[in-house]
């Protein structure tokens, strides 16, 4: 079983638009601790080399896009069952039922996001994981 | 002796009305001529029937649509050919009524040899003629050829241009309908990529107002001055989709004036090329500048032109793999600016659209940062408007070089 370096758990955010991720980020800490990845390919990365609680991904980026890599993700037995937030900017029908098939824990429309609801999202992901 | 038609009129009348109640914008062009021509074929017994648009500014004729005409016609004239092969389209154009000639053999009109090996080839003896004319616009004849010489009636050459008159109608009909299609799906695209293009700068604002209300993240002076700094910056990005969208808007309706002055292409080159430094360092790639040792000046509106090459290399750096190479040339009295990247390429089959408004290629539909279908439109424009040109070359898969020219000024 893989610890966390600290007892706040990580998020693991993937976005390559900068603003957001930072917003992203200020929404989460000090409650997580946050890696940033700017494309799927970093993210994988740090995913594997990091093991965070949860997955906060972009669906379309550069390199490798948000689907690939939670089909990535799927796939290794390490990651497999890792939660993974999708943020969708798009209302593409076709990434929403990749997401879905590929067992995204919760899809989110970019424009819906709050801090406290983002918040407890997490919380509850969490919380399902530690049981 | 010569014959005249075999139908009936009153039932001619009744053939017009019946196909006329039968026209829809929805019917697909091939099927209204098909229709048509089969009809008319039929009604005036004639050889052979041709439906011909007209090029006045070329003066060639294209045929749209035959019946029964001889393979020679068929295969020569889907292309323009000149008008004077077929001397009745232009006849019945430039009359705008209906034109015959009773014998073709006894025309001196038809006397160019190639004229008569054509006609000869359908066995055509007399030709009746009528332009095909919706509202005010003129823009092609139907003609319908005949074996035997013959005579036609006033009622005849009356019909022949209501059958000519309903067909240009619904093929006007049908070009206005295809044309609303066609907008009402740009409409539907503009909205959907403004849509994409705005969701995340949106969230980031609102995220952040949401920060700054929350006294515990917001009353901290630094922090806050962070969030201001963030805002600011996100609402510069929507202020630039915005003005894309303007610009547009100011180039459809005319109003763009270049103030041109004297500029060292050079200078340009690397004004915008360190303008996009950040943009090139995100994207890990190399950029190389090959500029003359001499000053190579061109008489531009340095904002404009400014803004076509940092669309211009802003793409090439966006879409590469792995480098971007500017080079600034004197070529025959031009300054060229020669933009290559080693890229995803765009697709042979979608080069000649994509300097039009909205069009994006296939293959960068999804890439992340999404592209709006305006920028090189935009580029075009603007390289134009400042008496340049603009041009590429492209494989699929190997990248592409994209060439702006203005012409030189002789150094002082």
């Amino acid at each position: 079983m893989n610890t966390p370096p600290s007892r706040v758990p990580t998020v693991l955010i993937v976005e390559d638009n900068e603003e957001f991720l930072t917003l992203l980020q200020r929404f989460l800490e000090p409650r997580y601790r946050v890696l940033r990845a700017g494309d799927g390919e970093e993210g994988l990365r740090l995913a594997l080399a990091e093991h965070p609680q949860v997955i906060l991904t972009d669906v379309l980026m550069p390199r490798m896009d948000g689907i690939e890599l939670l089909r990535r993700l799927r796939e290794n037995p390490e990651t497999s069952d890792l939660p993974v937030v999708v943020l969708l900017a798009t209302a593409s029908p076709e990434d929403l039922h990749a997401a879905e098939r590929l067992r995204a824990s919760t899809i989110l429309p970019k424009e819906t996001i709050s801090r406290a609801a983002l918040l407890e999202i997490l919380e509850n992901l969490l919380a399902q994981t530690a049981t | 002796m010569l014959s005249s038609g075999t139908e009936s009129l009153g039932n001619k009348l009744i053939a017009l009305g019946e196909i006329s109640a039968l026209m829809s914008v929805q019917m697909p062009r091939e099927k209204i001529l098909a229709l048509f021509s089969s009809k008319l074929h039929s009604l005036f017994g004639a050889q052979a029937l041709a439906i011909w648009t007209y090029d006045p500014a070329e003066d060639m004729v294209i045929l749209e649509y035959g019946h029964d005409l001889s393979a020679a016609v068929n295969s020569c004239c889907v292309q323009p050919v000149p008008a004077r092969m077929f001397p009745e389209v232009k006849l019945a154009v430039d009359s705008g009524n209906a034109w015959v000639t009773e014998d073709l053999l006894d025309d001196p009109l038809f006397s160019d040899p190639e004229t008569q090996k054509l006609l000869q080839g359908m066995s055509a003896r007399a030709v009746m003629s009528v332009p095909l004319r919706a509202l005010t616009n003129t823009f092609g004849a139907l003609s319908l050829y005949f074996g035997e010489p013959r005579v036609f009636t006033t009622e005849e050459r009356a019909l022949a241009l209501g059958f000519a008159n309903a067909l240009a109608l619904s093929l006007n009909n049908i070009e206005a309908y295809e044309r609303l299609v066609v907008s009402e799906r740009v409409k539907s695209e503009v909205i959907s990529i403004v849509a994409h293009q705005f969701r995340t700068p949106i969230a980031t604002l609102r995220g952040n107002v949401e920060l700054l209300k929350d006294e515990s993240i917001g009353g901290n002076a630094g922090t806050r001055a962070q969030i201001v700094a963030e805002l600011t910056k996100v609402g510069e990005k929507l202020r630039g989709y915005v003005e894309g969208f303007l610009n547009v808007k100011a180039i459809d309706e005319h109003r763009l004036e270049p103030k041109p002055e004297d500029v060292n292409a050079g200078d340009l080159v690397k004004k915008v090329t360190g303008d996009l430094e950040v943009y090139r360092q995100q994207h890990r790639i190399q950029l190389d500048l090959e500029l003359p040792q001499n000053p190579l000046v061109i008489h531009v509106d340095p904002a404009l032109v400014g803004d076509a090459l940092l669309n211009i290399i802003g793409n090439a750096v966006k879409y590469t793999k792995t480098r971007v190479r500017v080079a600034l040339r004197l070529e025959s009295q031009e300054a060229v600016i020669a933009v290559e990247d080693d890229g995803l390429g765009i697709p042979a089959a979608e080069q000649p659209h994509i300097f039009q408004k909205l069009y994006r290629a296939s293959n960068v539909a999804r890439h992340p940062e999404a592209s709006s279908g305006l920028g090189l439109y935009i580029a075009k424009q603007y390289v134009e408007k400042n008496g340049g040109r603009l041009w590429f070359t492209s494989t699929e898969g190997h990248g592409s070089t994209f060439f702006l020219a203005f012409p030189a000024r002789p150094p002082a």
